[in-house]
């Protein structure tokens, strides 16, 4: 079985393959499911996992921000989530957005409407193209200093994203590794790895009140900091893997 | 029938004669993994070390150093936890590309991880920490490692993958903190491919595999060689492909997913290499 925790965090995770009849795309369940389940086997308490019609950009945008939507009671809920599918940002506009299947109600979600952090959720992983589109850092702060309202790190790559079946595992496998105590960032960079051969860049995004605690967060945070809040996010410390020097 | 375009050309018709070679059985066992710990300088004792589990490898600790075998594969992952990808805050990588290809290329001879005629650079990447300040938009960058990644070459022929390659992690100092090792064992003289697949094949196959997706598919990079499986597929034959690497639009341009589609060349194949289409 797995490694008991000291701390155990809650888990939720969405993904979609099916975009409607002109754009299905594969693995992102095995991604997201990956880690839930790796989650669960580590004993964290394991919350929802939706895929498909049930997934849904009404859970990720605040309800300030978007009426009708309900982010409060659902990313917002837990304090780890985990979302596979199509995503995309704008170096003009700094804006990241994520897409959601035919059958949602709410078809894509975006940083615009977005205050990550401001209930339960500490990290997220965004398992698709472009958390970024490069590492400049006027282009990171403007892209995700408004929408981390208390959100530890937010994981993902810079520019495209290449999913395979043998990148398949990079859920369960960083999961295996952050839900035993290992640290977050230094967790994502060594399960993306395995993009060596796909070009994928990763890269982890920690908050801060000031940039001391960012760079702790980035350099040290485990599943353990759950409870160590960020009252403001006035700088971000981030590690990436630059792919071809 | 997705819209197929392709961004680059189809590669030329590959003349080097090409194989399919038998990859030797493999079993971790502690045993196995103890006897790899020795051989890059560790005690590899179950006194000095202890030994952990994971999905997929079992993993020898001692002291800083991590070796981790895998199950299915053989892969080597062997990391200094104390400064494989770790900041000390004010380091920064000042040699060049040269030289860090240099100093990995010494660590292979070093730890007699692969023949030096059977394998090319493929890249150089960098860990960077990066920071920035959202009153002043102002930061700062800094490389603090290198990764130098090495491919595998069979008889002239490259080994597209994720397996058959060597990463070699090196500090600012120029230092080895660890490296990745993903390099089945090939059993015997293997047996020679009796015809290979014209490379339109490829494409001819991608149209199959995407049977009746109607939208849109930008193949980017098309390449021939090998193909080696990841750390945690079984493998039983090395045999050639070619790789195309794609990107599957929607959402009218705004969303851009990259995927990899991999072809068997030979013909006859010595079995699939993708997963079937889950549709």
């Amino acid at each position: 079985m797995g490694v008991p925790r000291s701390i155990l965090v809650s888990v939720g995770a969405e993904w979609v393959n099916d975009y409607g009849p002109d754009n299905s795309i594969q693995y992102s369940d095995d991604l997201a499911e990956g880690f839930y389940r790796m989650m669960r086997y580590h004993h964290h308490m394991a919350v929802f996992c939706r895929g498909n019609g049930d997934a849904d950009g009404a859970h990720f945008n605040h309800p300030d921000l978007f009426p009708g939507c309900d982010s409060l009671n659902n990313v917002d809920a837990v304090n780890f989530c985990y979302f596979s599918g199509h995503g995309g940002n704008l170096t003009d506009l700094n804006e990241f957005s994520i897409a959601f299947g035919d059958d949602a109600a709410f078809g894509t979600a975006s940083t615009m409407y977005w205050k990550l952090g401001v209930r339960a959720l500490k990290w997220i992983v965004f398992d698709t193209c472009s958390l970024v589109c490069n590492a400049e850092t006027e282009h990171v702060l403007r892209s995700w200093a408004g929408p981390m309202k208390g959100v530890h790190i937010v994981f993902g790559t810079i520019g495209p994203n290449n999913t395979v079946w043998s990148t398949s595992d990079v859920g369960s496998d960083f999961a295996d590794w952050a839900g035993t105590g290992r640290e977050l960032s230094l967790s994502w960079l060594e399960a993306a790895s395995s993009w060596v051969w796909t070009d994928n860049v990763p890269i982890a995004i920690a908050a801060g009140v000031d940039m001391a605690d960012a760079v702790d967060r980035r350099d040290h945070e485990t599943t353990d900091w759950r409870d160590r809040g960020i009252s403001n996010t006035n700088a971000l410390a981030w590690m990436w893997r630059e792919d071809n020097w | 029938m997705p819209e197929i375009r392709f961004l680059t050309t189809l590669p030329d018709m590959p003349s080097a004669p090409t194989w399919i070679l038998e990859l030797a059985p493999f079993k971790a066992t502690e045993t196995k993994l103890l006897r790899s710990a020795r051989r890059l300088g560790l005690a590899g004792t179950l006194r000095q070390g202890t030994i952990e589990k994971h999905h997929g490898a079992i993993t020898y600790v001692e002291g800083p150093w991590a070796l981790s075998l895998y199950r299915a594969s053989g892969g080597l992952r062997y990391h200094d936890r104390g400064r494989w990808m770790v900041d000390d805050g004010k380091s920064e990588v000042r040699f060049d590309r040269d030289t860090a290809t240099g100093l990995a290329m010494e660590a292979v001879k070093t730890h007699d991880l692969a023949p030096s005629d059977e394998l090319r650079l493929l890249k150089v990447t960098r860990l960077h920490a990066t920071t920035g300040e959202v009153q002043s938009m102002r930061g700062e960058d800094r490389a603090i490692d290198v990764g130098v990644v090495f491919q595998r070459m069979i008889g002239g022929v490259p080994v597209d993958g994720p397996g058959g390659k060597i990463v070699i992690y090196l500090d600012a100092r120029g230092e080895m903190t660890g490296f990745d090792r993903l390099w089945r064992e090939i059993e015997g003289g293997g047996r020679p491919v009796q015809a290979l697949h014209d490379p339109r094949f490829a494409e001819e196959d991608l149209a199959r595999y995407w049977g009746d997706h109607p939208g849109r598919i930008n193949v980017t990079d098309v390449r021939f060689g090998y193909f080696e499986q990841d750390w945690k597929t079984t493998q039983r034959v090395l045999q050639p492909a070619y790789v195309m690497v794609l990107n599957v639009i929607g959402h009218e341009g705004r969303f851009v997913k990259g995927l990899v589609h991999v072809t068997p060349a030979a013909n006859p194949p010595a079995g699939q290499l993708m997963r079937p289409r889950r549709v």
